[in-house]
């Protein structure tokens, strides 16, 4: 009976590690060539790893909380080659577009994807852009948030 | 984000409008001299402007943070130049690669940042006759400048131009650290530049590629009567890139 108990145990432990694996999985963990490019450009790259796990959490579990939490007030969005500036809790008439969309959600770890410029990157070959704009004058104080999505 | 300079129409110039008219031709009185500063440049320029290939390596075009069509190392499709430099590199449409029914070869995409160089360098020279005479590492990023902004743009620092002139560089990099540019627009490109004019020394990413010929510092002798003229025909040798595999 003992032994019954410790096999079922160990057997509930196993799965529950399989399940945190499977999680971890999901989750972007930033390359050490990633994160070496981001540094030579004088990123925070550890800001832009959580930025990057938050969308892509975001669009698997779709719920637009992590991407609202790392936007900027305002966010440029283009649709159909047009673009227009709306405030960040409106995003939300746009989700339908960002969550039924398989591709991107495989694209948005994909750092064969991310786009490299002097003050921004982009994710997905463009879908979402990250930007880093210093609060001071040193600019040893940054904030790093999404200021523009090209819906797919 | 202020991005290549080939973006708006404004930022499209007379100055500009001869340098395209040249091609390819290198419009530099020293040779030389200039394939150093050239490559120094373009090496500047891959790292600012970044780019994204698919897993064949060709460009694909994307929309930059602006919403803009844009392909190959910062190049805008959506400028109102953009078809006319296109048609010298491709005979790929400005309309084509935006729907993503053709893609840029990354012999195409180099080509085309060499042309806006050009154009760049061509413009720099316009505000500054005696351009050669400044020190290379300050050259680069005055050229990147113009690369960014346009010949237009660039003459709007009003007071980093006579700074220039005057070799007064702490005034240049105050005019520099004043700037919309630095304080909001590519506060992190500005800084690498305003450090660079500051101490005069190469940006980090304005490397020199391994094939490249040093700047010996000596004008390039005058070419030969009955010999082409260096700085009038496209030089043979190709610098490596950073993608070159």
């Amino acid at each position: 009976m003992r032994c019954s108990i410790l096999v079922i145990g160990l057997a509930l432990g196993m799965t529950q590690i399989a399940s945190a694996q499977n999680v971890e999985r999901q989750n972007y963990v930033m390359s050490a060539s990633m994160h070496q490019e981001l540094d030579r450009r004088e990123f925070n790259s550890g800001r832009i790893e959580q930025i990057v796990n938050g969308i892509s959490q975001a669009l698997n579990g779709k719920s637009l909380a992590p991407i609202l939490d790392a936007s900027s007030p305002q966010v440029r969005i283009t649709q159909n080659g047009v673009n227009k500036v709306v405030k960040k809790e409106q995003l939300a008439r746009y989700k339908d577009l960002l969550f039924k969309n398989p591709a991107l959600r495989s694209a948005i770890a994909d750092e064969s994807q991310f786009i490299l410029k002097s003050d921004s990157i982009g994710l997905a070959r463009g879908t979402f852009w990250i930007n880093e704009q210093c609060l001071n004058v040193a600019c040893d104080q940054k904030k790093t948030s999404i200021i523009t999505i090209n819906l797919p | 984000m202020p991005q290549c300079r080939l973006r708006s129409k404004k930022n499209i110039d007379h100055n500009d409008k001869l340098a395209l008219n040249g091609g390819f031709k290198a419009i530099s009185p020293s040779g030389e001299q200039d394939f150093e500063l050239k490559d120094r440049l373009k090496n500047l320029l891959v790292f600012e402007e970044g780019r994204v290939v698919l897993s064949n390596g060709l460009h694909v075009a994307y929309r930059d943070s602006k919403g803009i069509a844009t392909i190959g190392y910062g190049f805008n499709l959506q400028d109102g130049a953009a078809a006319g430099v296109l048609r010298l590199v491709t005979t790929k449409t400005t309309a084509d690669l935006i729907e993503k029914t053709q893609f840029l070869t990354e012999e195409e995409a180099q080509s085309l940042l060499l042309l806006a160089e050009n154009v760049a360098i061509t413009g720099v020279r316009s505000f500054f006759p005696d351009f050669d005479a400044i020190d290379l590492p300050r050259r680069v990023v005055l050229a990147s400048m113009v690369y960014q902004f346009g010949a237009g743009g660039f003459g709007k620092f009003r007071r980093l131009i006579p700074a220039v002139e005057g070799r007064d560089w702490p005034t240049a990099v105050l005019s520099m650290e004043q700037s919309q540019w630095y304080k909001s627009d590519s506060p992190k490109r500005a800084r690498r530049m305003a450090e660079a004019v500051r101490s005069g020394s190469f940006p980090a990413s304005a490397i020199l590629s391994a094939d490249a010929p040093r700047d010996s510092g000596v004008p390039a002798p005058s070419p030969q009567p009955g010999t082409p003229d260096p700085a009038k025909t496209p030089s043979p040798r190709r610098g490596s890139w950073p993608f070159d595999q």
